[in-house]
């Protein structure tokens, strides 16, 4: 056992009994985070997931780290890192992975994806390659035909709906997140 | 709207542009629609209409059921005064047939004779069949309608009307529009039998006019024959070989029906004591163009073509036109594209068009974040080998494999937005494949849009038949109203 590893047994539990993970590739990923974090603060901040040189340019960048950071503080901690990728993990569901895809276009994290958030993430994803008044009416009309409660912004409750009416996206998005291979 | 920091905390409730109109949410009342005569109030219709608004849908249905009533009144062939406006393809461009209305002056005034193809292609097919039917309804000795070879059922699947009714109401309101299609009229003949209009053009079995008089049209577009032909074929092109002597040939480029030539229709026009044909189905550049000229004195084109959608789906750059008929002359109105709301192709919305793209750069990410931290990761690391290579990585290989096939899926999205016109068509993969630079160039005059198009005028078969729609017919219904 490497002997910088300080994950205490009370949180090794804890991440265990969350996440899927087994104690062996809990300390393993600790160790990534470690690599990860260039200040030892134990946290991740923008600026070091920037250091990744292969992801520093990807415009989905920021939302990466939005849904990792469930508080909302800005960092990532590793308890929020082994959480993220849990969702990806093969005990993972379906239900995990529609929330994590919510949460991407949930930038504000308020439990709705409002008319502003839906804008940027789509405008984080097609630069100048598509109008701000055409992005705007595609918002508008998306956020009238999934919002079933009339609010103006959009329910998990109706993300999921909307989602499962679409079997075929849902499956390619969501279905296939599955991880099957823990030989 | 100021350029974004997306790692800094940003409006996210509000509407970033708040001068962009927002799309109706509410369904037309129906005494607002209908007068107590049953009158139809046009200028309420039109406004609602413009600004996306729904109708209920039995209203639709009250407006395509009267409307097929009065063209069943109607025979095959037309007759109208020699004051007309006459207008080619329109294509579901609904902002585009506002601005014609505008041109062409108030339809309460002004007789309109239009020579078929209402829907696919564009995105407003829904509103622009409501408000025409609506005005057959309101004026049916002066608004004339023939029909198109759009259509017909094995078209609206093809391309794209059918799914613009189930994303905006439903397969009953697809399905009553259908049976309107069926009952429309399929020529026209403007003042002294002066003019014969028809949406593409003339047929070998078309010797006397009154061979039309004795079709049944009550039907879809048939595979062949007279009915066919004249909502189908093509004069012979400018540069075909042989186009003064050529009668009548296999029509290539629609892979059904004829190519006419010059002489066919000399003598066609000259056994009917006609003037001209005057036909759409084609897009032109300016709008319309005048063929086959007579010889002598009288130089009088035989065959006119108009086309009224100006930008054919958004790409052609084309304007389109209106041909004023009064009396002896004639003369054409030019107009060029409004501006309309934006739609994806195939009517996806946010969603569906970006989840691809989100859940191939999420992947990949967290991919590229963890080779990134395992590539010195092997001093700490206990267990054998094999034991190393089955981390956490390896874990979620299919992740990788994920990927790629949401980098297929998210490229054919892009591809699709870059050539949002021909979406519906064949796409020409060569040309993907040279990128973003070859797209634009191809776009770039209107013959090369005329080039890149080939594929969707052709009459589809069989074979080339596209899969169902599968399920996405229930997103429109969850949209929701408060009233």
């Amino acid at each position: 056992m490497g002997n910088e590893l300080s994950i205490s047994e009370d949180e090794m539990s804890d991440l265990m009994n969350s996440t899927s993970f087994s104690q062996e590739e809990i300390k393993r990923m600790y160790r990534k985070f470690c690599h990860l974090d260039h200040d030892r603060n134990g946290v991740l901040s923008v600026d070091e997931f920037k250091l990744i040189p292969t992801i520093a340019s990807n415009p989905l960048l920021p939302r990466l780290i939005g849904i990792f950071d469930t508080n909302h503080d800005e960092c990532v901690d590793f308890d929020e890192f082994i959480t993220g990728l849990s969702v990806f993990g093969s005990d993972s569901t379906d239900e995990k992975k529609l929330k994590l895809l919510f949460d991407v276009y949930d930038v504000d994290g308020d439990g709705f994806i409002s008319n502003g958030e839906l804008f940027y993430v789509l405008k984080m994803m097609t630069g100048a390659n598509m109008s701000d008044a055409a992005i705007q009416q595609l918002v508008d009309r998306t956020i009238l035909d999934t919002d079933t409660s009339g609010d103006g912004h959009i329910s998990f409750e109706d993300f999921s709906l909307s989602m499962k009416n679409r079997k075929v996206l849902f499956e390619t998005v969501v279905g296939q997140m599955s991880v099957s291979n823990k030989v | 709207m100021t350029e974004v920091d997306f790692y800094k905390p940003f409006d996210t409730v509000n509407r970033p542009c708040p001068d962009v109109p927002e799309p109706s949410k509410d369904i037309l009342e129906r005494d607002v629609l209908f007068g107590k005569d049953g009158t139809i109030n046009l200028p309420a219709l039109q406004d609602h209409l413009v600004r996306e608004g729904r109708l209920a849908i039995p209203d639709i249905t009250e407006i395509c059921n009267r409307a097929a009533a009065i063209f069943r009144t109607e025979p095959n062939v037309v007759e109208i005064g020699d004051e007309v406006r006459v207008a080619g393809d329109l294509h579901a461009s609904y902002y585009d047939f506002v601005k014609l209305l505008e041109v062409g002056g108030d339809p309460a005034t002004s007789q309109y004779l239009f020579l078929g193809d209402y829907v696919d292609r564009g995105f407003f097919g829904c509103e622009l069949l409501i408000h025409m039917l609506a005005l057959k309804v309101s004026y049916p000795k002066t608004w004339w309608m023939l029909r198109g070879n759009h259509e017909s059922r094995q078209l609206v699947e093809h391309f794209n009307f059918k799914r613009e009714c189930l994303y905006k109401y439903s397969i009953d309101v697809l399905n009553a529009f259908l049976s309107v299609f069926d009952t429309m009229p399929i020529g026209a003949l403007i003042g002294e039998r002066r003019f014969f209009c028809v949406h593409a053009g003339i047929s070998p079995q078309l010797k006397k006019l009154d061979a039309v008089a004795t079709v049944n049209r009550f039907r879809d577009v048939p595979e062949s024959g007279l009915m066919a032909d004249l909502l189908w074929s093509d004069p012979l092109p400018a540069d075909a070989e042989g186009k003064d002597t050529i009668a009548f040939t296999d029509n290539t480029a629609r892979n059904c029906s004829y190519f006419y030539g010059a002489t066919a229709v000399r003598t066609f026009l000259r056994t009917n004591s006609l003037v001209a044909l005057v036909r759409g189905h084609e897009c032109k550049d300016q709008g319309f163009e005048m063929q086959f000229p007579r010889s002598g004195q009288n130089p009088f084109p035989t065959v006119i073509t108009l086309f009224s959608c100006p930008n054919y789906v958004d790409s052609f750059k084309n304007q389109a036109a209106l041909l004023i008929v009064k009396k002896e002359k004639i003369h054409f109105r030019q107009f060029t594209a409004s501006p309309h709301p934006y739609f994806l192709p195939n009517f996806i919305d946010v969603f569906q068009f970006s989840l691809p793209y989100v859940a191939e750069n999420l992947t990949s990410m967290l991919l590229e974040m963890l080779k990134y931290c395992s590539s010195d990761d092997n001093t700490a690391s206990t267990g054998s080998l094999a034991e190393r290579r089955g981390d956490i990585l390896a874990k979620i290989q299919s992740v990788g494999r994920l990927s790629r096939m949401f980098q297929t899926l998210r490229e054919e999205n892009e591809a699709v937005v870059a050539l949002k016109g021909f979406c519906d068509g064949q796409l020409q993969k060569g040309l993907l494949l040279g990128g973003r630079d070859a797209i634009q160039t191809a776009l770039s005059s209107f013959q090369k849009a005329m080039d890149l198009d080939k594929e969707n005028l052709k009459r589809p078969n069989a074979e080339g038949k596209k899969p169902d729609i599968s399920d996405e017919h229930t997103v429109g219904s969850l949209r929701r109203r408060k009233k």
